[in-house]
């Protein structure tokens, strides 16, 4: 639980930083479907962890006892961010998902799907964070595999199970939402990155020093 | 400058038993061993220049394509495992081959052109262990389902434990008695699985089942939430009558220990508690904040006892 | 004589970073820099104040980069523009040709970009 405060203009250098994050993954997203891709991210915030579960519901899209479907992956980016990356989202995004791979409802939960799934929420995770880090360190990050950690559970119980996950070791939640656009296809999504202390303390002084070297 | 013998590498490249195929931006194969020449019986001329889905249609396509196209632009490198996808590369020779992939991102530093290394590595004796292993693991899991005990330490198991606890939490906001919830977790355990083994593992936690069960009080229940984590509940008990009582565990606890063959085992376990309020919706949230207050224990040096509500954040 | 650029972003840190590289590029000129949080704040700048060039940011809340050019293209104003955007997409870049716009910067900006593109459009 850290004590770690940014000031307004911090949060609105991140916000940017992951817009530009974002946006460099729609290009690449893009080049993968064919399709014009349009990934917004409104705004970012971040929280201790001190109450961690109710601070998932709370920034969550989705309701407290919908079920939903939550992706995470590790990241490491040598001796400056470390931490968890997760995608939360619901049965609905599921079914918007459909169309981009030509599968019909029957194929929800179908063992291609959720690959499919695994494979394209690591790849947000993943190119989000790997595009946002590139914009200020030059060493490269480590990505492990990205993990369903569940699939017909309500949001309350992954929250709350997110204790045994491990993630109150995490300092600090930067939580987010990505507004998701290709073609006809539109979903809203939870973002959020656990991440530690330290890695917080860190990213707050790169983005203090970005900010006096544009003043 | 020592020359680099090209044909030894060849050799060695060739040699190697796992299977090595390098792929170009556009998918195609440029290059494969002997390895995977032998599995296929297709030899490098033969599929050179070809798209690999063509030359395994069973691929699943999409998804690969998807993770070619993440190696290529963020330069990682990515594994997949059999436990993923036990068969990637379907080979009609040799039986059903279980495979670890790994796809390496490679560039021509001449042309800076990108390809894509993918190591094929037969895991098929390993995995099978480990299937067989799971399998059991799933029969266990199924026989939990119907029965209301740990297999191994004969107490109440996950499934059954937080279900009577989902009922005291109803009895309490109702009747507006106390209900306190205590977890702890055994310190260190991984490290006695891998000193002194599993058996000698399984003994600890039946003995520190043993040590609680035979210390239980009235209008109490114990069962296994975890691998190494357990949870008691109480009702109609004050808060401080808990802590005594859970303090006179860990003590015990810490004093006894189990023989093996490379001497005395000791443990010792964190503990949290954590008592019901009406404020609190649900079991998830009584046994987060015990869980807290056993995070806590365990940050200020384990073996210890903390209140979830005695530190106030 | 002076000129005025409008530079539109809804960071703004970006809207910093731009300005600062302006600055530098057109010291010792005469020229006003003004600054709009979002398509709408644009708008009213525009048409009270008519400036002379204009630097567009593509995502914005209440009315985004695309919004705005189709506005001011239906009132029949036409102010030399460089869109600036993350996204590189072939599509993003059509959709803003249709507008006639005079060039594409992607972020992240750095002013050795700022300062080719300019000199491409023979505004320096």
């Amino acid at each position: 639980m850290s004590n770690i405060k940014f000031t307004s203009e911090e949060y609105d250098l991140l916000t940017e930083l992951i817009n530009v994050a974002m946006g460099l993954s729609a290009a690449e997203l893009a080049k993968l479907f064919d399709h014009f891709v349009n990934l917004k991210v409104p705004s970012v915030n971040i929280e201790s962890s001190e109450n961690l579960p109710e601070t998932i519901i709370k920034h969550s899209l989705f309701a407290e006892l919908e079920e939903v479907i939550v992706v995470h992956q590790k990241f490491d980016n040598d001796y400056s961010l470390k931490g968890e990356g997760a995608i939360i989202f619901n049965q609905k995004t599921q079914e918007a998902i459909l169309p981009l791979l030509d599968l019909k409802p029957d194929d929800i939960g179908t063992a291609e799907f959720n690959d499919f799934l695994l494979e394209f929420s690591g790849q947000l995770i993943s190119s989000c964070l790997s595009n946002l880090l590139k914009q200020f360190f030059e060493n490269p990050t480590t990505f492990e595999s990205p993990v369903i950690i569940s699939k017909e559970e309500t949001l309350r119980h992954v929250a709350y199970k997110s204790f045994e996950y491990g993630y109150q070791q995490y300092g600090d939640i930067l939580y987010s939402k990505i507004d998701f656009i290709i073609d006809i296809v539109n979903f809203q999504c939870d973002l959020f990155f656990f991440i530690d202390t330290e890695s917080l303390s860190y990213l707050q002084k790169v983005l203090q020093k970005m900010l006096s070297e544009n003043n | 400058m020592p020359q680099v013998n090209l044909e030894l590498m060849i050799e060695m490249f060739n040699n190697l038993d796992q299977g090595m195929i390098l792929i170009n931006e556009k998918n195609e194969i440029c290059i494969w061993n002997d390895f995977m020449s032998r599995h296929s019986q297709k030899e490098m001329t033969e599929v050179a220049g070809k798209v690999i889905f063509d030359v395994f249609p069973s691929l699943p396509k999409l998804w690969l394509t998807m993770k070619f196209k993440g190696v290529h632009q963020l330069q990682n490198i990515s594994k997949v495992s059999w436990e993923q996808r036990p068969v990637l590369f379907e080979f009609f020779h040799g039986g059903t081959m279980l495979q670890n992939c790994t796809f390496i991102p490679v560039c021509d530093r001449e042309t800076h052109r990108k390809y894509i290394c993918i190591k094929i590595q037969d895991v098929s004796s390993y995995a099978k262990d480990k299937l067989e292993l799971k399998e059991l693991l799933l029969i266990n899991k199924s026989l939990e389902e119907i029965s209301n005990t740990d297999a191994l330490t004969g107490i109440y198991n996950r499934r059954h434990i937080c279900s009577a606890l989902k009922e005291q939490i109803h009895k309490a906001a109702e009747l507006k008695h106390t209900l306190a919830v205590v977890m702890f977790d055994l310190d260190h355990f991984k490290s006695v699985n891998d000193n002194y083994g599993h058996i000698v593992g399984d003994r600890v936690l039946q003995n520190v089942s043993e040590i609680v069960s035979s210390s239980m009080l009235e209008n109490s229940s114990f069962g296994r939430y975890g691998g190494e984590e357990f949870i008691i509940f109480f009702t109609r008990y004050s808060i401080e009558d808990v802590r005594e009582w859970t303090e006179n565990i860990r003590l015990k606890i810490s004093q006894g220990g189990v023989e093996s063959r490379e001497g005395m085992v000791n443990i010792t376990a964190s503990f949290g508690l954590a008592e019901y309020t009406p404020e609190i919706k649900d079991d998830l949230e009584l046994i987060h904040n015990a869980d807290v207050a056993l995070y806590h224990s365990k940050k200020e040096g384990r073996d210890r006892v903390s209140c979830f509500t005695c530190y106030e954040h | 004589m002076s000129f005025t650029i409008l530079v539109v972003d809804d960071s703004a840190f970006a809207r910093k970073v731009l300005t600062n590289s302006l600055k530098s590029i057109f010291s010792g000129k005469d020229f006003i820099l003004s600054e709009a949080g979002d398509g709408e704040e644009a708008m009213s700048i525009i048409k009270a104040d008519a400036p002379d060039f204009l630097f567009l940011d593509l995502t914005m809340p209440i009315m985004d980069g695309y919004q705005l050019l189709s506005e001011l293209k239906k009132l029949n104003i036409n102010i030399p523009t460089v869109v600036i955007s993350a996204d590189v997409q072939g599509e993003a870049v059509k959709k803003v040709n249709e507008y006639g716009v005079l060039g594409f910067l992607s972020k992240p900006l750095n002013k050795e970009e700022i300062t080719k593109l300019l000199a491409e459009v023979k505004i320096i």
